[in-house]
């Protein structure tokens, strides 16, 4: 019998200590290693899973280090949610910077009602745009049983786990931690790549242009520097824009400029 | 790279930095204004954030997912910049400045 659990965390880095993402990564595998089924998105043994990175509102109100984000990660597990619990304790108390503030939202997925679902999302898109209270968070995480918790500091990061699910949820909110893995090296600085080959072997459900068509399978994308992939419309997708081919002026896919991603 | 010029900082002197970011003060006593440095251009100016990393020594590599310019030297890309609304503040420049006479 296993679950699928959607889990965030917020609030847990310092300028110069280890990132959250970088901790929600380590509390994902850590939860897989003890769990008979890993990531629900692994599929043929080359899917990978993803951390989704949300950002939140930034305000003189709200005292975040330097970006305010949360990341959120879904997996399958027999554990329940107690085991599942002191995991994501006993690293997050570990690992987060000593003046951090560190809050953790868990959740059966499936559990939750359209109408919670609803609930969470709002109070996710409300946290991307205004300034939510604690007392705010532990209400609706009643309301929709989530179990939140606090781990240190003024517990604060408790607002971004629970609006980090709710961005989850959405299904159209934050990009992927980390970078697909296309076999780019010092030696290989740029890969040419079908938009089939990618959905098959980097873990991604298809491939999105910045205006937000898909592409086709047979197309060709030029792949180089930092690859990085944004969740929209509840899939994992490689996101790219046309550049003019220098010797032809024939347009050509690449992957997305960073500052195209920062939207996500 | 993750830091620049760390050795240098004794002699750092941040008025080079004006350019880019206006000096805030906020809390005032009688020798020591503390307060901030604000990038004086909104986080589409690209040029102007690699142009202040390029002389600022107090640059922090960020986590690269935290990253939102492809060349890595800008202060877009600085664990030291704090996001505001419009723009950002940089917390890694000397916060307390002599008054002005």
């Amino acid at each position: 019998m296993t679950t699928t659990w959607l889990i965030c965390i917020d609030d847990t880095d310092d300028i110069g200590t280890k990132g959250t993402g970088e901790i929600a990564e380590e509390i994902m595998h850590l939860i897989e290693a003890k769990s008979a089924l890993s990531s629900v998105n692994k599929q043929g043994g080359n899917r990978a899973t993803w951390v989704t990175r949300h950002q939140l509102f930034v305000h003189p109100d709200i005292p975040y280090t330097s970006h305010n984000s949360a990341m959120c990660f879904e997996l399958e597990s027999d554990l329940t949610l107690d085991q599942i619990k002191q995991l994501c304790i006993v690293h997050l108390v570990a690992e987060s910077a000593a003046v951090a503030d560190p809050g953790l939202a868990i959740v059966d997925k499936h559990s939750l009602s359209a109408d919670d679902c609803q609930k969470l999302i709002c109070f996710g898109v409300d946290a991307k745009q205004r300034v939510k209270s604690q007392h705010d968070a532990y209400q609706l995480a009643k309301t929709v049983n989530v179990d939140l918790s606090e781990h240190g500091g003024s517990g604060q990061g408790v607002i971004g786990a629970l609006a980090g699910i709710g961005l989850r949820l959405s299904g159209n909110d934050g990009r992927l931690k980390g970078q697909v893995s296309v076999g780019l090296s010092a030696a290989v600085p740029s890969v040419l790549l079908s938009v089939e080959h990618i959905t098959e072997h980097c873990g991604l459900d298809g491939v999105m242009d910045v205006n937000g068509h898909m592409l086709e399978g047979h197309e060709q994308i030029l792949l180089s520097g930092k690859v990085k992939a944004v969740f929209h419309r509840h899939l994992f997708l490689l996101l790219v824009h046309q550049v003019p081919e220098p010797q032809t002026g024939a347009l050509q896919w690449c992957n997305a400029l960073r500052q195209q991603l920062k939207k996500y | 790279m993750k830091r620049s010029n760390h050795s240098l900082l004794q002699e750092f002197d941040d008025s080079i930095m004006t350019p880019w970011f206006t000096y805030v003060p906020a809390i005032q006593s009688s020798t020591v204004a503390a307060g901030r440095w604000i990038f004086r251009f909104d986080n589409n100016h690209l040029l102007q954030s690699r142009q202040a990393a390029k002389v600022c020594q107090y640059f922090i590599e960020d986590d690269e997912d935290e990253m939102i310019d492809d060349v890595l030297l800008s202060c877009f890309n600085c664990m030291q910049r704090r996001w505001l609304v419009d723009g950002f503040e940089c917390v890694g420049l000397p916060v307390n400045k002599p008054l002005a006479e």
